[in-house]
């Protein structure tokens, strides 16, 4: 077997990751971190090589055929792998912000005491990124899945011992996401059990040349592309599952920017560059995934304008940047929704460590306050809290370097000029302004809002006035956190060069068709972020100067309260999950507790699982949903009476359970074996 | 004579399933629950067997059935262990007694 | 015939095994089973797992049951089930005629596809799987030792978290 590099650029990781999983308990801090780095670093350089290999390979695609693994009949898996032209963009993309985040992670966590084992998790995270993006066939593909998946959990909950119960806070926001992602995936195996049912192969060009002989719209493809895209909604954080991502920001920031902006998220918009050829022939999931993607870019840009918390901005922003990205491939514009990928996870990955160098060093500079005895008087109301906005400013002067990579890292998400993220966004633009009109003008004002709400961020952190004993005292971030940033805002600089309008190097290495370049869009999406920017400026440039008793007043807020409330939270689509779907389950597991002898795993499940969720009941709106959650509630709880008698937490009732299901599953094997 | 082994193996595979179900809803000593499980594993190995046996791809089956002993081994095992202590920690084996014991008002869990 | 009787022995000794009183004959009847079992399959041509299974089925797993019954003493009483019998018995039964509905159009198609031996198969083709499992294996011995060895040190009652 010959060895192709693609095998190390996900070996390495691998292997970085064992060494420190058996070392890690006798090796000393920075060294679990150097191990991370080469391995992700050498994967960096393998992927290059990988990538080189595409070109001269037969039509543009190299198999690598690892080892036999399901052999079933007519189920042929093994674990092969798949390099081309997208997969070995999304390679180099990966392993190259990776191995920065890497870097700059090592300065990140300095001092935690679980040192080491961030590091495993990171490199088992890229390895199973690697693996999802490199796969050959849907299974393969849904084991990397599955590993970002649990990798995500992990490092969300990665502080899962802070005190004051943030701890706790930060384990829910994990089981959150995996909850989440976990309905998204349901619909990604449906898919996956209907593409098998029907081709008899999981494998990509398998699948693909079978689909190509049905007729365009044929339901098939739409239920299957319907399947794939409930999974892509999840790990993409698109309505309806967008509700995990602002909460995934408890993890650790480098997680934040590698996991939660820069790759996993864009799991789910790979997914749809990778079976591309089915959502082309199923019109009706393309018009869903542009109206999704549309609706997500505003949502969550609006959001975004209302957050105080540094990070929850930027996860907002991520969920809206994601939108872009979805609806381009609903409007079958590949080449630019890859373009807009990697550019993102460029300058969302530069945004984020930008702003995790802030905390960090607010973080810092309260540690410090805390040590000395002499600064504790105001410890009453505003506790320090390190990423809301509301206590920084004026970090221009504190922090010049992060002000400056910030600076760019904002213009680039603005869309301005000559900067990587204009040249994608516009991509975009120019492609809906000629196939969907309607498209265009909705995402032109999420771009807008897009310029707006990275403006107002970019005054509230930087200029005015320190308005708090952190934000005064905080200083610039070592040089190991510094230079990662210098590198990803270079790459923000250039990056528009990958591919620029009319023929550039991304669409010919994809071997699209070239896009046109309109003109009267490029100065439309100009001016919208200037518009943008310009009206940030004249709103909140002005408060935060006039605000000389350095308190954060959003000029916003005090005109429209209500609005901005629900803006903050997410358009209350969270609350309205709470109130429906669980309570009407948390209902159900309280008439089950009543039965004689309560479950013991029911309990757990249903009790450690839902505290939060009680507590953020207590203080709910009482007005809202009221109709729909007592239909759903009633219904569930008469469901719940008729079962609760089963509910007596011994093995054999468990088992009579489990043959009843059986029984069930069995009758209908039988029945439509005997109409077969 | 080839089909009357057939025959024999699949009589054997769902006496043995069959057993093993009857065993897990009626009986309530944790160790007897693990002997099921073994009488389970028993038939599953055979059903293996004789579906390769069957379609002609004995050596194929035989592979697999080594899986299902192993694996069946390390639950015998684990589950014996798990058992144990149980005996220790709780002074009992039966699955009532137990299942008492482990119920916790969830009041208690509630406001944690 | 050989095989018939070896079908009825398993039987038999099954239904003895979860229906005796006493722990250690029932871990015994087990043992019959087992070589009721590898009898069987050496007869359908499986000749390595029927090794297999006599060894590992005859010899180690009742030396575990005995073991581990030898730990904690012996229990012998057979209190009523919480499931009625005939209830528990039926639903079996009901399950298991299903299951022979599902499976009734038996394919004996196809005999010798593969003229490869069990040793090829499992050497070669399914090596990964075989890694695995000796690492699973190591992985039950060391987490057995490691249960059973920290009750040695505390006393009962006191199991806290590491």
């Amino acid at each position: 077997m010959p060895v192709h590099p693609v095998i190390l650029v996900i070996l390495l990781p691998l292997l970085g990751m064992l060494a420190n999983l058996s070392l890690a308990h006798r090796l000393r801090e920075p060294i679990p971190g150097l191990i991370a780095i080469t391995a992700a670093g050498s994967a960096f350089f393998a992927a290059l090589w990988a990538a080189g290999t595409v070109g001269a390979a037969p039509d543009g695609v190299v198999h690598v055929h690892l080892l036999e693994w399901i052999a079933v009949g007519a189920l042929q898996v093994p674990w092969a792998l798949r390099v081309d032209a997208l997969s070995a963009a999304m390679m180099v993309m990966i392993t190259g912000v990776g191995t920065l985040i890497h870097l700059y992670a090592v300065g990140y966590m300095r001092g935690d005491s679980r040192y080491a084992r961030f590091f495993v998790y990171l490199n088992l995270f890229l390895a199973a990124m690697l693996l999802l993006i490199s796969a050959d066939n849907y299974l393969v593909l849904f084991v990397g899945w599955e590993g970002v998946g649990v990798c995500s959990y992990l490092l969300i909950g990665f502080w899962f011992d802070k005190p004051h119960g943030q701890g706790v806070k930060n384990s829910t926001a994990g089981r959150k996401a995996f909850i989440v992602n976990r309905i998204g995936d349901a619909g990604l195996l449906i898919g996956f059990g209907l593409l098998f049912w029907n081709f008899d192969s999981l494998q990509f060009d398998a699948v693909f040349a079978g689909a190509s002989l049905l007729p365009a719209g044929d339901p098939l493809l739409v239920a299957i592309t319907i399947g794939l895209l409930l999974g892509a909604l999840g790990k993409s954080a698109q309505i309806p599952l967008f509700v995990w991502l602002p909460e995934a920001m408890a993890g650790p920031t480098p997680v934040s920017a590698l996991i939660h902006a820069a790759t996993m998220v864009t799991a789910g918009v790979f997914l749809i560059l990778r079976s591309e050829v089915l959502f082309t022939l199923a019109p009706v999931s393309q018009s869903l995934i542009v109206a999704i993607g549309v609706l997500t870019a505003l949502l969550g840009a609006s959001a975004a304008v209302a957050q105080r918390d540094i990070k929850r901005t930027l996860a907002y922003s991520t969920i809206s940047q994601l939108g872009f990205m979805m609806a381009a491939v609903g409007m079958g514009a590949y080449t630019a929704a890859l373009f807009h990928l990697i550019t993102h996870a460029c300058f969302k990955a530069l945004l984020f460590l930008s702003a995790g160098s802030v905390v960090h060093a607010l973080e810092g500079a309260a540690h410090h306050a805390a040590d000395s005895p002499s600064t504790h008087a105001g410890q009453g109301d505003d506790a320090p809290f390190p990423q809301d906005m509301r206590q920084m400013g004026g970090l221009r002067r504190r922090m010049p370097l992060t002000f400056w990579t910030y600076t760019i890292g904002a213009l680039t998400l603005a869309g301005v000029a000559p900067l990587a993220g204009y040249f994608s966004k516009d991509a975009i633009l120019g492609w809906a302004a000629e196939h969907d009109p309607a498209a265009f003008l909705a995402l032109a004002a999420a771009a807008g809002l897009t310029a707006f709400y990275v403006g107002r961020q970019w005054i509230a952190v930087f200029f005015g006035a320190p308005r708090s004993t952190m934000a005064a005292s905080a200083v610039e971030s070592p040089s190991i956190m510094t230079r990662p940033l210098l590198l990803l805002a270079g790459l923000c600089l250039v990056g528009g060069a990958l591919n620029l309008p009319g023929g550039g190097a991304l669409t010919g290495w994809l071997g699209a068709e070239e896009e046109s370049f309109h003109l009267s869009v490029a100065i439309a999406s100009l001016t919208l972020a200037a518009g943008g920017l310009g009206l940030a400026i004249l709103i909140y440039g002005r408060a935060v100067h006039r605000s000389a008793d350095a308190v954060w007043r959003d000029p916003l807020e005090t005109r429209a309260e209500r609005l901005m409330k629900v803006m903050r939270q997410g358009w209350w689509i969270d609350k309205l999950y709470r109130r429906t779907f669980i309570r009407a389950f948390k209902r159900m597991g309280l008439a089950l507790k009543a039965a004689e002898e309560t479950e013991l795993v029911f309990d757990r499940l249903t009790y450690l699982g839902y505290n939060r969720l009680t507590e953020a009941l207590a203080d709910a709106d009482e007005t809202l949903f009221e109709g729909l959650e007592h239909s759903t509630t009633d219904f569930v709880q008469e469901l719940a009476g008729a079962s609760e008698r089963t509910q007596t937490g011994q093995l054999n009732w468990n088992v009579v359970g489990i043959i009843g299901g059986l029984i069930v599953v069995f009758a209908i094997v039988a029945t439509i074996g005997a109409q077969r | 004579m080839i089909i009357d082994m057939y025959a024999a193996g699949i009589a054997a595979v769902f006496g043995l399933l069959g057993i093993g179900l009857y065993g897990l809803m009626t009986l309530r000593n944790l160790i007897k629950v693990i002997l099921s499980l073994q009488i389970i594993g028993k038939a599953a190995v055979l059903a293996v067997v004789v579906a390769g046996s069957i379609s002609g791809e004995i050596a194929v089956a035989q592979s697999m059935a080594a899986s299902v002993i192993v694996a069946d081994t390390l639950v015998a095992v684990i589950g014996l262990a798990l058992a144990v202590q149980m005996q220790r920690c709780h002074g009992s084996l039966d699955l009532r007694t137990l299942s008492m014991k482990f119920h916790t008002p969830p009041e208690a869990e509630n406001g944690g | 015939m050989l095989s018939v009787a070896a079908v009825l022995v398993m039987l038999f000794s099954a239904l003895l095994s979860i229906s005796v009183r006493w722990l250690l004959t029932a871990a015994l009847w087990l043992a019959v089973t087992s070589a009721g079992t590898a009898a069987l399959l050496y007869m359908l041509g499986a000749h390595e797992i029927a090794v297999i299974e006599f060894s590992v089925g005859t010899g180690l797993v009742p030396v575990l049951f005995v073991f581990a019954m030898s730990l904690m003493g012996r229990a012998s009483s057979m209190p009523t089930p919480i499931i009625p019998r005939t209830a528990a018995g039926g639903l079996a039964l009901l399950c298991l005629a299903l299951l022979g509905l599902t499976l009734l159009p038996i394919n004996t198609a196809g005999q010798d596809k593969f003229p490869i031996t069990f040793s090829q198969i499992l050497w070669q083709d399914r090596s990964l799987d075989m890694l695995v499992q000796i690492v699973l294996i190591f992985a039950g011995i060391i987490s057995v030792l490691n249960i059973l060895r920290r009750t040695d040190t505390e006393p009962p009652g006191s199991r806290h978290d590491h």
